[in-house]
């Protein structure tokens, strides 16, 4: 998933929205917001354009369904014995004798 | 006191006799060698069973050594033991035990040829040259150390000394002379003066002195002897001895005689695995006897050496013996050692390569230190990959510890000596056909050593408490009856039993376990061994899969099933614990489903709510 970037309008949208349910929230649920709010600040960073930017959400964190793991899981398989291998050690120097 | 001189003229010789194998010494007699002489009497040790191998065969000697069914060892000295008594001078046991006879020849015919040679030529020629070519003469008592198939051997010899030296005291001792063993042997059979029974490191130098003083035998704790015509037992030392008390054993004429003998090269490095004692009893066995376990419950409580001392015992043998392989006679590594003994084998950066047995719950770190201090080999009793079935032999081990220990044991380069067993009551088909089911996909990991039903053996709680496990027959194993007289109750005198076990499947049930094992050992036999390895990065894995050859194949992972697959890496885990570690937003239902998976194409094993990854990782030492 790619970076969430967004202007100070749309958080400003978002806020009105968002405090049009305070009237339903108790004081605890309403500190919860808050602090989720104030968490989520310490992750903003701002771009070259002068935009919002969230991080994207990290791979492995949790953001996969159950089908695209069993998805991943069908098509994980390639067969093919491993080929032999080895390090080439670099020759370092003259080794032509001369 | 022991003033110096003061038992200079009185001698013991300790024997060992057939079969034990050639390629060690004898701690038994190493070891009371050391503490006799520590109170003045002079000793000498002999390992006659090297001559014995020499006349007949060094390989044949250690096949016969190595063979567990029929008593074969015992047999071939029978008739040496008791000429008019022995009970199968005409060979019957060869015939009606043919199907489980070791293989030293190619038809039976040829057989029985090579063990009547053996049995009618080799034995009495070896013991005349045995009586001719050691100063016997000179003894004053010879004791045996007698464990499995040594009894006979030292019958025969004993009957002879009495015959020629009828000065020398015989005194006996041993595994074969625990608990009722001992006085039934020492009334039966006549060559036997005195029999220790239980340890002997405090009893047979007190009965050295006794001997050598002429005081009563009766003050000597641990002792069997005839008086009057009666068996005589004096109680046993009330306190266990303890192992910091015990010197390193001599091996000195072991060396000696197998150089000599040319059983051993006479070379600078000796690659002999020295046996060394650092514990006796079980810590385990004292709290859950072992059902199949035939370990005596007296001898049962753990004691082991300090870390110091066996350090300082390691560097003594080592400089004295020129060998830096020890192995380890303990039934059982003390835990202690963990954090006592082996960081500070690392520490000192010693070369030794020790042999221990262990308990198979022993983690990933564990067996990396055990690597680094230099174990390099053990036997950590797995016994079964069922859980249920270990259950039923209360090994307090689960199936899928001992499959980690066969991983990460695998990955350290340490060498696993491992058997399967079964036929416990309660035991059922499933078991073994999820067991079946399962060894193709532990093929990468080393196979057993062997897999049958458990003997039964004394001591082990399958014999004590037979109420409990429903025994409906119990009898002493069939070959004890060609080798001793009538007038030996086997019932007393046998270690191994023959038996029927109510509760327990018929023979039938195991042949896939036969199969799958076979297939297993014969896997490992190929050019190139089977192999199931991964390598990672973050959040990404390779799993290359060639556990059967020629048939490879990569599985590639990203994201949440790679990390998912290296959470089990390390160690059995939970699908719950890992939602916790790897803070995943996934159900854990989802998260077993997805072990489900991997499960199905043999990637991971699955025993319960725990599971494991079963690829190594491919890059080695970390």
């Amino acid at each position: 998933m790619a970076n969430l970037t967004f202007t100070l309008k749309e958080i400003e949208d978002l806020a009105h929205k968002v405090s049009a349910l305070d009237q339903f929230l108790s004081k605890k649920e309403h500190e919860l917001l808050l602090a989720i709010f104030a968490s989520a600040a310490e992750q903003v960073t701002r771009n070259k354009a002068g935009r919002g930017v969230f991080p994207a959400p990290q791979q492995g964190a949790g953001s996969a369904t159950l089908e695209d793991l069993q998805q991943q899981l069908l098509k994980a398989y390639i067969p093919g014995n491993e080929p032999p291998h080895g390090i080439n050690a670099k020759i370092i120097g003259d080794v032509s004798g001369s | 006191m022991t003033p110096a001189g003061k038992y200079s003229s009185w001698h013991a010789v300790l024997v060992a006799m057939p079969f034990i194998e050639t390629r060690r010494p004898s701690i038994q007699i190493g070891l009371l060698k050391t503490l006799a002489a520590a109170r003045g009497f002079p000793v000498r040790t002999l390992h006659a069973n090297l001559d014995f191998a020499l006349r007949i065969d060094v390989d044949n000697y250690e096949l016969l050594c190595q063979h567990r069914g029929p008593m074969v060892g015992e047999w071939l000295f029978s008739v040496e033991a008791f000429p008019e008594a022995a009970p199968d001078p005409d060979a019957r046991m060869l015939d009606d035990l043919a199907d489980r006879l070791p293989r030293l020849g190619g038809s039976h015919q040829e057989l029985r040829e090579i063990l009547l040679r053996i049995r009618d030529v080799d034995v009495p020629a070896y013991l005349d040259v045995l009586l001719e070519s050691f100063p016997w003469q000179e003894a004053s008592v010879v004791g045996f150390s007698s464990t499995f198939q040594q009894n006979t051997a030292s019958f025969a010899l004993a009957r002879r000394l009495k015959r020629r030296y009828p000065h020398i005291v015989t005194v006996f001792g041993g595994a074969n002379f625990d608990d009722e063993m001992g006085p039934e042997l020492v009334r039966t059979i006549d060559c036997i003066d005195v029999a220790v029974i239980g340890e002997g490191d405090e009893t047979f130098p007190r009965l050295l002195a006794a001997l050598a003083d002429g005081t009563s035998l009766d003050a000597v704790p641990g002792l069997a002897r005839r008086v009057d015509g009666q068996v005589k037992v004096t109680p046993s030392a009330s306190v266990a001895v303890q192992l910091d008390g015990l010197p390193p054993p001599d091996y000195a004429e072991y060396f000696q005689h197998a150089e000599d003998l040319g059983i051993l090269p006479r070379v600078g490095y000796r690659n002999v695995a020295l046996p060394i004692e650092t514990a006796r009893g079980c810590w385990w066995g004292a709290k859950h006897h072992c059902t199949f376990c035939g370990l005596n419950r007296k001898a049962m409580p753990f004691r082991s050496k300090s870390p110091h001392l066996v350090l300082s015992e390691l560097e003594s043998q080592v400089k004295r013996y020129r060998t830096f392989r020890f192995e380890a006679v303990d039934n059982i590594m003390d835990t202690a050692y963990l954090t006592k003994l082996l960081p500070a084998l690392v520490e000192n950066e010693t070369g030794y390569e020790i042999f221990y047995e262990v308990k198979a719950n022993l983690s990933r770190a564990q067996l990396k230190l055990m690597a680094q201090a230099g174990v390099t080999h053990i036997q950590p009793g797995i016994e079964s990959l069922s859980s249920n079935v270990l259950r039923l032999m209360r090994k307090g081990v689960r199936a899928i510890q001992n499959v980690n220990l066969l991983r990460w044991a695998q990955y350290y380069d340490i060498h696993v000596d491992w058997n399967l067993l079964w036929g416990f009551p309660g035991e059922t088909e499933r078991d073994y056909s999820d067991q079946v089911a399962v060894m193709p996909h532990l093929f990468h990991l080393p196979p057993p050593s062997s897999a049958n039903r458990v003997w039964l053996e004394r001591f082990s709680p399958l014999f004590t408490e037979s109420d409990k496990f429903q025994l409906t027959r119990l009898v002493p194993e069939r070959s004890y009856r060609y080798v001793y007289p009538d007038a030996v109750d086997l019932e007393r005198v046998a270690y191994f039993f023959d038996y029927d076990l109510d509760g327990a499947l018929p023979d039938s049930a195991f042949a896939g376990m036969r199969q799958a094992t076979a297939d297993w050992c014969s896997a490992w036999r190929a050019s190139k061994p089977p192999v199931l390895k991964y390598w990672s990065a973050p959040h990404f894995i390779q799993v290359y899969d060639e556990r059967q050859p020629g048939q490879g194949g990569t599985y590639t992972f990203e994201g949440t099933l790679a990390d998912l697959y290296l959470a089990c890496s390390n160690r059995p885990t939970t699908a719950a614990a890992v939602r916790r570690e790897l803070g995943l937003l996934l159900p854990t239902e989802a998260i077993q489903e997805l072990f489900g998976a991997f499960q199905e194409r043999g990637l991971m094993f699955v025993d319960g709510q725990f599971v494991l990854a079963l690829a190594l990782p491919a890059v080695k030492a970390r």
